[in-house]
This record gives structure tokens, sequence and C-alpha cells, in this order.
């Protein structure tokens, strides 16, 4: 098993398609990074607004505001993070998870790998945790590279970030910004990175269920994504206030969508793992895992079942 | 985030109380003892000083992880009549009276009743219970102040506050001094955080600091310094 | 002593169409079997079934005893295999292609995938990307691969199609060289008549599914008809003598000779009836039948409308 698992991390760290999703990552990071680093001043004097923001004069807001975490941070800014999570990784995920099988499928390498002597489903759990490994290392890529460049443009610091709460839209905040102390805002980012990484092993698992029973990459990472979007509308609209009464239907199957569970890395961001966010956090990843091992038993069943005609 | 104000407000509320101290000689009265005390360092113009500010909250609080204990290191700089800077490579957000001498104590000496509901001698120093209650006819909470008779500095006070959960609880705080270039200043101040604070079924104790050391007193600091 | 190859009443369905049709069939040890019919005739999906690719709907399909699709993969071990065109990794090297397939039948020495490099001559591209190969090195490259694991069986599925006519006889040559020095027993599928009986010492003939014709090559050829020319002093007379005989079909001049067709093993009953009547023979010269010619009967016995073996 590890050998076909050594050969499967083989395939897909040597072909150059799959750094095309790093190489995206990081010129997001640096698109957003750079000029921030450009305007530093003007970030500067913001963020001390938002520290003070309501405080009036009577406070003094001082020491240095923008440091290396604010990059790794700001990634993570709502709704910028339902973009690059539920579709920026979710679609490199979908595509490498759909690749995994439809993609050798149609090649015919499928064909040529299932002639040797492993067993069907040794193949489909070595490409299983290969994807895996694959769609971790892309939320950690993201969150290593953001706090490479946030240091390597800002130094070292505490966090002062205020985030817009995802239920508030475009309202003002209650409280102006917290200082979250370096040490803590490293744990605090680290612990979103990994359970994002989580998160989009859950969008790889659906997609590589997918792919488990069609013969096209593009039509498995297609009908993948789909899916997940279609997740996210539905979710958004159980989102909307009880007294819109039409949207009740979807308000009640809202906390059973795969979408809905995917956002538990934005629970270290709001509190930090504290004993609510435990409960909360424990809970979404009970979801993901579930979800993660229906979308691999299903796709075990249709792979191991599957005729290879190409 | 939510810990922030609960502990700004603390410790604006105490430090701005550390300058209304007074100095002065025998069995003075309520108003001059609180005067003295509010006039102790009226001859400092400027001065900057290394500072700690930390703050811990207590067990069982609904504080963010990230916020539960920190600490802050800063230079603080101050030049009457109100203008403060804080020098740290981390941020650090303090209430402006903290640092600004006598602003508070000040209105409250003007404004507050005063009267003097108690006396002990310690070491042969007496030590003066001084309470301020708000204006006639105002509502507010009555302050109780310990004033040492010989350096007329203030080593404790106490005041009921509330959450913003309604709940009432008292806020303890207390005030330790060095003698600086001829002025006592303050070394350490620290006031107990009752749980109720934080949540109605919080029942353990926080606590927040701030130590002040390195004193350079009438420096000659330019406004320019200040500007931002 | 147990067939290589066996296949108990194999069928395959798709839909309405019976893709293979109840297929009984053994190939023994040592022999190199060509496996004849049409496009569509099934062989490929026969092929398939042998080696797990596809589930069987009846029957069963047994290598070296062992069912594939049953689970019995170990078996793989022991058979090298080519199906359809070559599927390999085109971002990777040729021996990088090898080494991975190497691996997933358990390892072998690195030497022995030079000796299948250089045995089909890409020694000098073994590190150029497979994407920058042509067809015909593909198929080299497809055909190392199979021959890698040092195979008991080695399964072909139409090795020759894409190669020039040098590659052509190339693989003539080294299907020879695996049956008669290696012992090699091979299954091979060949559009190439005319190869397949230089090559090959048994073939299968399938059509519409079913196995219509099975046997040695050498016997087959000798059934049926046999074509003949004689050389005889008296043409006409000769020409009256034999189509007097009920076991000889069709009599033709050809200059001063006549050529006959007659029932098989009945060539000497003819020459024996033509000196009876008093002429001369002077020559009886057998013609050689061909493998084309057996096909094309076959096929129009069995109804298929085809002109050409593809």
């Amino acid at each position: 098993m590890l050998a076909l698992v050594r050969i499967e991390l083989s395939k897909l760290y040597r072909r150059r398609g799959t750094y095309v999703s790093f190489a995206c990552l990081a010129a997001l990071v640096l698109l957003v990074a750079v000029p921030i680093s450009c305007y530093k001043e003007k970030v500067d004097h913001s963020l001390r607004d938002e520290l003070s923001s309501g405080m009036g004069d009577d406070w003094v807001v001082g020491g240095k505001v923008l440091a290396g975490p604010f990059v790794p941070r700001v990634m993570l800014f709502w709704p910028m993070r339902k973009l690059v999570v539920n579709i920026l990784l979710a679609l490199f995920a979908a595509m490498a998870g759909g690749s995994a099988i439809a993609g050798e499928y149609s090649a015919g390498t499928l064909r040529t790998i299932l002639t040797r002597p492993p067993a069907r489903w040794k193949v489909f759990v070595a490409k299983f945790v290969v994807m895996a490994i694959y769609a971790a290392s892309l939320a950690i890529f993201f969150g290593l590279f953001a706090f490479i460049v946030g240091y390597a443009l800002f130094g070292r610091g505490a966090l002062v970030f205020a985030d817009m709460p995802a239920d508030m839209g475009s309202g003002p905040r209650p409280m102006g910004a917290p200082i979250i102390q370096e040490g803590a805002a490293v744990q605090m980012l680290g612990q979103a990175y990994l359970l994002m990484g989580v998160s989009i092993i859950a969008a790889m698992s659906l997609a590589l269920f997918v792919s488990s029973f069609t013969s096209h990459p593009l039509t498995a990472a297609g009908a993948a994504l789909g899916i997940l979007l279609l997740s996210t509308i539905v979710g958004t609209l159980g989102s909307a206030p009880k007294e819109i009464e039409f949207l009740a239907f979807f308000r009640t199957i809202r906390p059973y969508l795969l979408t809905t569970h995917m956002n538990l890395y934005e629970i270290p961001l709001a509190r930090g793992l504290d004993q609510a966010a435990r409960v909360a956090l424990t809970s979404s990843a009970g979801w993901l895992a579930g979800y993660c091992a229906a979308f691999f038993a299903g796709g075990l069943l249709v792979f191991r079942r599957r005729d290879i005609l190409c | 985030m939510l810990a922030r104000p609960r502990y700004g407000v603390t410790l604006a509320t105490l430090l701005a109380i550390w300058a209304a101290v007074p100095a002065l000689g025998a069995e003075p009265s309520a108003s001059q003892i609180l005067k003295r005390a509010l006039d102790l360092n009226s001859g400092i113009v400027d001065y900057t000083a290394r500072a700690r500010a930390e703050f811990h909250a207590p067990e069982g609080a609904d504080v963010p992880e990230g916020q539960r204990s920190m600490v802050f290191d800063f230079r603080v700089l101050f030049k009457r009549p109100n203008q403060v800077k804080i020098e740290a490579n981390q941020p650090v957000m303090l209430p402006r009276q903290l640092f600004a001498f006598g602003n508070l104590g000040t209105t409250i000496a003007r404004e507050g009743r005063v009267s003097l509901v108690g006396k002990r001698v310690v070491d042969g120093v007496p030590i003066y219970n001084v309470q301020v209650a708000p204006p006639e006819g105002t509502e507010g909470a009555k302050m109780l102040f310990w004033i040492h008779g010989a350096k007329w500095t203030v080593l404790r006070m106490k005041m009921p506050a509330s959450g913003g959960n309604q709940q009432s609880f008292e806020l303890d705080i207390a005030w330790t001094y060095a003698r600086v270039q001829g002025y006592y200043v303050p070394t350490r101040i620290s006031v107990s955080l009752p749980g109720m604070m934080f949540g109605p079924n919080v029942w353990g104790q926080g606590r927040a600091s701030l130590t002040m050391t390195d004193w350079r007193i009438n420096v000659g600091l330019k406004d320019s310094v200040f500007a931002r | 002593m147990e067939p290589v190859i066996e296949c108990q009443g194999l069928t395959k369905r798709y839909g309405s169409l019976l893709a293979v049709d109840h297929v009984d069939l053994a190939v023994g040890r040592g022999e190199v079997f060509g496996f004849l019919g049409p496009n569509g005739a099934g062989k490929s999906t026969t092929i398939r079934m042998l080696l797990g690719l596809i589930r069987p709907d009846a029957g069963r399909a047994l290598l070296f005893g062992q069912s594939v699709a049953a689970g019995q993969r170990r078996v793989l071990k022991r058979v090298g295999a080519l199906v359809e065109s070559p599927a390999l990794y085109d971002y990777l090297s040729g021996r990088k292609n090898l080494e991975i397939l190497s691996d997933m039948s358990g390892g072998c020495p690195r030497k022995r995938i030079d000796e299948v490099l250089e045995l089909v001559g890409l020694s000098g591209r073994q590190k150029d990307r497979v994407g920058t190969y042509s067809h015909g090195m593909r198929q080299r490259l497809g055909l190392a691969q199979a021959l890698l694991p040092k195979p008991e069986l080695l399964v072909l599925d139409e090795p020759a199609t894409g190669l020039d006519p040098e590659g052509i006889v190339e693989i003539r040559n080294l299907l020879r060289y695996l049956g008669e020095s290696e012992q090699m027993t091979i299954f091979v599928s060949s559009h190439l008549l005319h190869e397949v009986q230089a090559t090959c010492t048994d073939v299968g003939l399938l059509s519409r599914g079913r196995l219509v014709t099975r046997g040695r090559v050498a016997d087959l050829l000798r059934q049926g008809h046999l074509e003949a020319t004689i050389g005889i002093d008296d043409a006409a007379r000769g020409r009256e003598v034999l189509r007097s005989l009920p076991f000889v079909l069709a009599v033709e001049s050809e200059d001063s000779a006549l050529r006959v067709r007659v029932e098989a093993e009945r060539l000497a009953d003819a020459n024996r009836a033509l000196v009876a009547a008093g002429l001369a023979v002077s020559a009886l010269v057998p013609r050689q039948g061909n493998l084309e010619e057996l096909y094309m009967s076959v096929m129009t016995e069995a109804g298929h409308a085809c002109s050409s073996a593809d």
C-alpha cells in the first residue's frame, strides 16, 4: 500500500499542472500583500482607526500595528475567504480529485495500472490518500506562503485585524479591532489554515467520488464544483433571516450541508479554540468526516466494480 | 474582542485616579487630603517610562482564546496637558488617562462630594479613608480612597461597577510607588477583575496590571514627538 | 496440463448488444495464439475480461486457473499485457514510466528495465518524456512495460498497430524469439493476418462475439479445400478426367498445366485417377493455403459481411 501511495505521489508531484494551483495561490497572496506593503502607512493609519473605533480620543493607540500575521489573516478576510475556499481551492481540489480516476480513465493509463497485480481497492485508497495529502498541502502552502510573505514584508508583531461578521453584510461593526498577540495569532491562523485543509479534503473526496463513475476529468471536476456551488447557494439562502418564511426549507437543510461544515476553519478566527469553539469544531469535523467516509465508500464501491472500457 | 473594552475601562478608571493623591501636613480635611493627592505630581511637565501592561481573564470567562492572557511591553511618553505616545513593537491600546496626571482626579475633586470616612495608623503613618460621592442631584458610584498621610499617595481604591450583563461588582485597585527625581511616581498599579465582569456564572478572579519603570521626568519633550 | 488461458462460457452484454457470447477457449503453455476477428467481434472485450478490466456477465475467464475478476490478482504477476494503444504517462520519461509500472508489480531490478528498453530499441530515448515519443515508440514502450515482469504469459492487443514495416518485422521476430527461446505463452490479437500466420502456432477466430474457429494454424490451413497445379501431357483429357471425380471442386487451364481445387487430403486420389487414365503427370505442386483465405472463408460462413480482416 505504501508503495502505491509513493507511486501516486510521484505521479502527482512530477506533473507540472500540479504546481499551477500552488502558483495561483502564491500569486493571490502576492496580489494582496504587495499593495498593502506599497500603502503601508495608509494601512497602518486605518488599522489604528480600527483599533480605537468608537472609543474617541480617550484611548491611545501605539506600537506596531501592521506585522507579519496580518497577511495570512487578510487572506481570510470575509467574504474573500468564501471565494478562496469555496471556489478557488475547491476548484483545485475538484480538478485534482476529478483527474485522479476519470483523468486516468480517459487517458487510458487506468487500464495500464489495473492490469498490474495490486487490488483495485488498494489503488483507490492510495489515490484517496494522495489526493487528501494534495488537498491539505494546498491549504498548508497557502497559509505558509502568506506567513512567509507577511513576515518578509512586515516583520514580527501582533495581529490587529477586524473582520466583518459573516452575517452582518456591510453594516457597522459593534467594536473595534482586537489585538491578538503574535504567538496567539500564529496559533489561531495556523489552526484556521489546517482546518481549511480538512475542508478541502472534503471537497476533494466529493470530486474523487464523482470521478469514480465519470469518464472525463472535466466532467468530474465540473460536477463536483457544481454540487459545491449549489450547496453554497442553498446554505446562503438558509442563512437568511427567519422572517423570510418561504426560505424555511433551506434553513432546515442548512445544518446538514457539506459546505456549511466546510466553514469550520472560520471557528478559530472568530473566537480561538475555546470550549464553545471546540464543541462547534468537533461537530463540524464529525460531519466532514462523515461526508468524506461516505464519498470514500461510494467511490470505492463504484471503482471496484467499474468496467474499464477506455 | 470582548476583553479589550472591559480591560481598558477598568484600567482607565483606576489609573486615572492614581493622580488624585495629596501631600499635606497633619490632620487635614477630606477635601484637603484629596487635593494634596491630586497635586502630588503637578510639577511633572513631561516624562518617559518603560511599561508593561498585563491582562489575565478569569477562569471560565467568555474571552477568545488569543486574548485570554495578554502582555504588552512598551515605552510611554507624556507631556502636559494631555499628549501621550506609546512606542512598542506590538500594538498597544490603552486609556489616555492612565498616563495623563490628574485630569480625572481634578474632575472628581472639583465636582464630587468628598468626606473622610476613616483613619488608620500603620507604622506611625495615618492612612486616610476618603469617600467621593457623585455631585448633588446626579447618579453615580461612590468611590473609596486610601491615601497615605505622609506621602499623599493613593494606595488603594474601591469602586462599584457593573458589567455588560448588568451584574454589579466591586473593583479593587492598588498602587505602589517609587520616588524618582523628588516625585512619588507609580511603579505598579494592579486591579483584580471579578468573574462577574465577564459573565453571570464566572466565579474566578482575573487581574490586570500596569508596571512602569525607568522613569525620566521633565526631559523637555517637544510637541513634534507626539505628531501622528 | 492446466491451460494458461481458459474461458468457460464467457459472456458480456452491453445493453442489447451481446459483445461476447459464451466463448469457450483454452490456450496451452507455450502456444503463440492469434486471436482474430473483425472490429466489434469482441476480441478486446474478451482480453479485458481475462485481465479483470471488465466483469463478465456470465462464465469465467481464468489465467493459470485463477480468476482475476474474482479478486485473484496475484496471478497478474505472471502476466504482461498491452491492451490496445499503449497508455502511458506523457509527462514522465519512458524509463520513469517503466519504474512506476515495475513498482506496481512488486518491483524488478533496474537492470531488467535496461534489458527491456534495449530489447525494444528505446535505450537512447529512455530519459525523454513520453509526450515527445512517436506512436511507434509508444508502442515499443508499451511492449516493454508488458515484458518488464518477465511474464509467463504475454497478452498483446494489436501490438503492431502504428508501426512502420521495419517495426512490424521487429515485433514478429521478437514474438518468435519469446515464444521459441523464452517458452513464453503469447496471446495476441491482430489485424495483420500474414503476421499472425508467420508468428502464431494457433489461432482462434471470433465473429459477433462467438468463437467460430480455433486450432493449430497448420491444421486449419489444411482443412477444407486444397489447390494444386498439375503438369500434364494432355491438358484437355486431364480436365475431363478430373471433372468426373466427385471430390474435385474446380478445374481450370493455366497455360499448358491445370489448376485444380480438391477436397482436403484428396490430391493423391486425383493423381491416381490421372495416371490410371494413361496420362503422364509431370508435376504436382500443391499451393500453400493462407490465413487470409481461411479467415475470409470462415467469416463468410459465419455471415460476417466484411471484405477484410479489419
